[in-house]
């Protein structure tokens, strides 16, 4: 990568498209204000973070740091309930992506071929994309109320009504329908842009080779935009991972800890129980799995460019 | 699904793709889906303003009901919406007039000077774009706090004033932009500044018209920092003085709740409304990045 930076810079001398009059000076003057936040606001949490998992540390009441090694992370392994929000998130990213994934990908399909109001359906599925979660989250509450409008569906269709935000076995599932019903549209838009990049002729040429409208979608369609599948896939896992707001919102983990997800484990253990150390730690098994989904998108990026 | 034109060139200038996506068509089931999934998206917002505005009270008849702004009064009352009103809008207007400045600046510098370290220093841009602040939460809190900061409403500013993804874009756009007018500009005599003022800005706004949607949406809805930055009820921003509201001796009182969720939502909705296609054409811009 740093060899290709040199051949490009080398490039551009070349065809007199180095400025050598600017004065680098300057450089450092107008990046000043990222430098700054970059080593305030990012590496210096992230060195401190990582020095902060192997200690045990309250930050409101500041002064005490006792290192304890790998104690933190050892007690994690053994904690129920780390373990439990550990396999809801999981729970949830494997419920959710491929779902909206693949309803993204036949919206985006379906919309395409609409010839009237083609706008109003795109911006009608795109705009909980804009809303606060916190938002969409306190709306849904009230239709998964007992007096809610679910409740009142499931009577008419002669489906048994549920306490579905209060019940073990619904409130994730039904926080999960949530969620995929406010971010499809958000990847249908990033699907439409996808297709509308596919070359017509391909079509044409299979159209004259008598290929149905399947195999156009196989052998045409799915090659063309598997590099924003993919991406699709891998920016919706990340933000998966670190769902929150709506589980603040609506179950603040509950019932039973059945809806608590890593972000919020974090968020009990340094807010709640001022254990700054710990939550470090599980900080740092969310940054983890996080980081490896990155360099994952790295991958796919640039195999996409290959 | 059907076709609508099973001739080839059916009498229209030139060879029509018969099957290019264009021409297809979404049969009558397809299209009564859509209408319908179309209403599960319009619905909640109706809800929402509807139930806002209705007087409604269990085990009262249907008379009970009728047009109130008694959850408005509670919400700009009681619950302090006021105030979560006033310091959301200052929060967006200071982080993305910062964001618009830095972003600037900051992409110039990496898209126009050569001095060492610089491919380094942009490789950095990359990593901290992967990194999600979350992760970060702990430690943002303690060096707030250790700073003062902590429940000021600077708090949920400064460490948001330059975003990476905000430099990378306008690095690559003026990276793409011609630089025969900034070499004239300097041939004229001016100066660094008054090339960035005269000549870099004006050319940016397309891609500044980028920064300041998704600066503005994500600062509007952001949540978790808000929530552990700031302590007292005066410093909430909208999203967490309604979840907060969500939750206390309000949490089932629909009316309030919705109340709170449309001041909370409409101002966006609204923007939404008058700009759909530069929103998103900029979310789209902005989820491309490569």
């Amino acid at each position: 990568m740093k060899a290709a930076g040199q051949a490009e810079a080398h490039r551009s001398s070349a065809s007199g498209r180095a400025h050598p009059t600017r004065n680098a000076g300057y450089a450092l003057l107008f990046l000043a204000p990222w430098i700054l936040t970059f080593l305030v606001f990012w590496l210096y949490p992230l060195v401190f973070s990582f020095l902060l998992s192997f200690c045990d540390y309250d930050v409101f009441h500041a002064g005490a740091f006792r290192w304890t090694g790998f104690d933190n992370f050892s007690r994690l392994l053994a904690d129920a309930r780390f373990r439990q929000a550990f396999g809801n998130t999981l729970f949830f990213v494997l419920g959710t992506t491929p779902v909206t994934t693949v309803l993204a990908l036949a919206l985006a399909l379906l919309i395409e071929r609409v010839r009237v109001l083609q706008g109003l359906f795109r911006s009608a599925f795109f705009l909980p994309s804009i809303i606060s979660m916190v938002v969409i989250a306190t709306i849904f509450k009230s239709f998964y109320a007992p007096d809610g409008l679910l409740n009142a569906i499931c009577s008419v269709i002669g489906l048994s009504r549920h306490a579905w935000l209060i019940e073990p076995v619904w409130a994730l599932p039904v926080i999960m329908a949530m969620d995929i019903w406010s971010s499809v549209g958000y990847y249908m838009v990033l699907f439409l842009a996808a297709l509308k990049s596919v070359p017509p002729q391909l079509y044409e040429a299979a159209e004259v080779d008598g290929a149905g409208e399947w195999a156009q979608f196989r052998h045409i369609t799915l090659p063309q935009i598997r590099g924003m599948a993919l991406f699709i896939i891998v920016i919706n896992t990340i933000r998966s991972w670190q769902v929150f707001p709506e589980i603040f919102t609506l179950t603040r983990g509950g019932p039973l800890g059945t809806t608590d997800t890593l972000v919020h484990r974090v968020y009990e253990a340094a807010f709640r129980y001022h254990e700054m150390g710990y939550a470090s730690a599980m900080a740092w098994v969310l940054f983890a799995v996080i980081m490896a989904l990155s360099l994952l998108q790295m991958r796919i990026l640039q195999e996409k460019s290959r | 699904m059907s076709r609508t034109d099973p001739v080839p060139g059916n009498g229209a200038p030139g060879p029509v793709p018969a099957s290019s996506p264009r021409s297809r068509r979404a049969g009558p089931v397809l299209s009564a889906f859509l209408v319908l999934l179309l209403f599960s998206y319009l619905y909640p917002l109706i809800y929402m303003v509807a139930r806002s505005f209705m007087r409604f009270e269990p085990g009262m008849a249907s008379s009970g009901m009728g047009f109130t702004l008694e959850h408005y009064r509670t919400v700009f009352g009681g619950a302090g919406f006021m105030q979560y009103v006033l310091n959301s809008v200052f929060v967006l207007a200071v982080v993305v007039g910062a964001n618009v400045f830095t972003s600037v600046v900051t992409g110039y510098a990496f898209a126009r000077f050569r001095f060492p370290g610089r491919n380094l220093l942009f490789g950095l841009v990359l990593v901290t774009l992967m990194v999600p602040k979350q992760t970060l939460m702990v430690p943002i809190l303690d060096l707030v706090v250790r700073l003062g900061l902590h429940d000021s409403l600077w708090a949920l500013i400064l460490p948001f004033c330059v975003d990476s993804f905000n430099v990378f874009l306008l690095r690559q756009y003026i990276a793409a932009l011609p630089a025969d007018l900034e070499d004239a500009a300097r041939a004229d005599g001016s100066g660094e500044f008054g090339i960035l003022r005269h000549v870099v800005f004006p050319l940016c706004r397309p891609a500044l018209a980028v920064v300041v949607i998704n600066t503005a949406i994500v600062t509007w809805n952001s949540f978790l920092f808000p929530l552990i930055l700031t302590d007292s009820a005066a410093r909430r921003t909208l999203p967490v003085g309604l979840a907060m509201l969500t939750q206390g001796p309000f949490s089932t009182d629909w009316g309030t709740l919705m109340a709170g969720s449309a001041v909370s939502s409409i101002p966006l909705i609204l923007l939404f409304w008058a700009f759909q296609r530069e929103i998103i054409d900029g979310i789209t811009a902005g989820a491309l990045r490569e």
